[in-house]
């Protein structure tokens, strides 16, 4: 599966270019806020065992696979939420959930609290290996 | 009455013909139902920060009103549940817990004071990470898990997944369907019509609400959480209301199922039930708190510990917290700018109230975003 995926993330070039910017404040860790009921997808890159490796726009992370909804494959892209991949998104509409993140993620103002839960939920999953 | 963003140029609209032809579709359809005003309600923290990010509300016809719920799962924790985990952790026992929570008032003490007088306090994003913590060392740790059940689902998760034996749980999470019923049987609040969580829906599956719809007589629709994915949930809305139709409709169906995540549910009601609790502002929401089942008490610090609430009760509540209207913000029957607080002695460094603390509390996110969002006539 999956070319679709690709050409969808090729897409978000720019956003990926400033992504690992956004990425440092996520290391104060008092700053940001839960996300309750935000889910941000990432593409599905290497899977071991409970433990995916996904592809955020580009930032690299580890997220579960504990109570995913369908089996998740390399190319997959699922919905995260505080760590977990809690849907498979059916490939036909992958582009469509993605804008409104690329958008979120590209806004990197600490006030804009969407924009700042979008970041605490990227924290919520571990540190990828590349 | 002209909005405040009347020409809708600061409308940051991916397709901006499309967010007109829509909200021209609302203003037909309130127009058709004759009266108003017309109130429609969500239970997300995550819509309402749309909403005013996209000042959403500057476009709806000034009879349709759209006010947030009990959508804001750190707002609702009751201040009991605070003082536990205060009590705990001023035991000497460390504490993990999502960031919100720090500032979170209770009774007379935040874990942030706690945290000051020596407590150990941990931010955590994720269960995961707290039962890293735990595994890094051989101290008792306590989860103080609080969200709905979308987050619930990770908290079960990682109580199925054989955690370290010094790690438990505070349970704090809460389960939205019941408040959702709570508010609908509030004779004032006058809500015609549910905004359903997309995300939360992504785990419980629309079918859920179906039973609510039918007895309540209000439709619900689950959206996204796109700008034009809003406003054509709020069509959707309307029109259901105009033709009597008591359903449920998807107005998400690129990540909602009507049966859910199967797989989550099964682990969240694995590990929880549903029991009354008390909700903060709003009062004892039968069915709305979520506990460990008794199998898995060796995990639950309520059970673990004893923990002591008593010294944190205080005889009277302060001046100004009297004055909080957090309790009928999260109701939808005032808003935050009819709170004689609002941007005054309450605000987000300095809150008095748990809807100012939480992202995804409506004071903090009319704050954040330039006060009344939709300035509609009453500015």
């Amino acid at each position: 599966m999956g070319r679709g995926e690709q050409d969808s993330i090729g897409r978000l070039a720019p956003v990926r270019a400033i992504l690992p910017s956004l990425w440092l404040p996520c290391l104060r860790l008092t700053c940001y806020d839960l996300p309750m009921c935000l889910g941000i997808p990432g593409k599905v890159i290497g899977i071991d065992g409970l433990e995916a490796t996904v592809d955020f726009f580009g930032v690299t992370r580890k997220v579960r696979l504990d109570v995913v909804d369908e089996p998740v494959a390399l190319g997959d892209y699922v919905l995260n939420h505080v760590g977990f991949a809690i849907r498979r998104i059916p490939a036909a509409e992958v582009e469509e959930t993605l804008k409104l993140f690329a958008e979120l993620a590209a806004a990197g103002d600490d006030q804009d609290l969407l924009a700042a839960d979008l970041r605490a939920e990227l924290a919520a999953t571990q540190e990828g290996k590349k | 009455m002209s909005a405040g963003t009347s020409d809708g140029a600061e409308l940051k609209f991916r397709d901006p013909g499309r967010a007109r032809e829509l909200t021209a579709a609302l203003a037909r359809l309130v127009q058709s139902l004759g009266r108003a005003p017309v109130t429609l309600m969500h239970v997300c923290g995550t819509h309402e920060q749309a909403i005013a990010r996209f000042g959403l509300r500057a476009g709806l016809p000034p009879a349709l009103r759209v006010i947030m719920g009990p959508g804001c799962p750190v707002c609702v924790t009751d201040l009991c549940e605070v003082d536990e985990g205060v009590a705990l952790a001023l035991q000497g026992v460390r504490i993990a817990t999502y960031g919100d929570m720090v500032k979170l008032p209770g009774s007379s003490k935040s874990l942030a004071d706690a945290q000051a007088e020596g407590a150990q306090v941990e931010v955590v994003y994720s269960a995961t990470q707290a039962v890293d913590l735990a595994r890094a060392s051989d101290q008792p740790l306590v989860f103080f898990a609080s969200g709905f059940e979308t987050t619930a689902v990770a908290t079960a998760a990682i109580v199925l997944a054989q955690p370290p034996a010094n790690f438990s749980v505070l349970s704090a999470h809460k389960y939205v369907p019941p408040a959702m019923e709570a508010v609908a049987r509030l004779p004032e609040a006058r809500v015609e019509g549910f905004l359903a969580a997309g995300h939360a829906a992504v785990i419980t599956g629309f079918g859920l609400f179906e039973d609510f719809a039918r007895r309540h007589r209000t439709p619900v629709v689950v959206a996204g959480f796109e700008p034009l994915d809003i406003l054509a949930a709020l069509v959707k809305l309307l029109e259901m209301i105009r033709d009597g139709e008591h359903g449920v409709a998807n107005a998400y169906p690129r990540c909602v199922t009507r049966e859910g995540n199967r797989r989550a549910q099964d682990s969240l009601w694995r590990v929880f039930q549903a029991v009354d609790g008390p909700w903060r502002g709003i009062g004892v929401i039968p069915n709305g708190n979520l506990q460990l089942r008794e199998e898995w008490a060796a995990l639950d610090a309520r059970r673990r510990f004893h923990i002591d609430v008593s010294g944190l009760k205080q005889a009277a509540q302060s001046e100004l917290s009297r004055r909080c209207l957090c309790g009928k913000i999260m109701v939808g029957l005032v808003e935050p700018t009819d709170c004689p607080l609002f941007g005054r002695e309450c605000l987000p460094d300095s809150p008095v109230g748990a809807c100012m603390v939480s992202s995804e509390g409506t004071c903090k996110i009319w704050y954040q975003y330039g006060g009344r969002p939709d300035l509609g006539g009453t500015a």
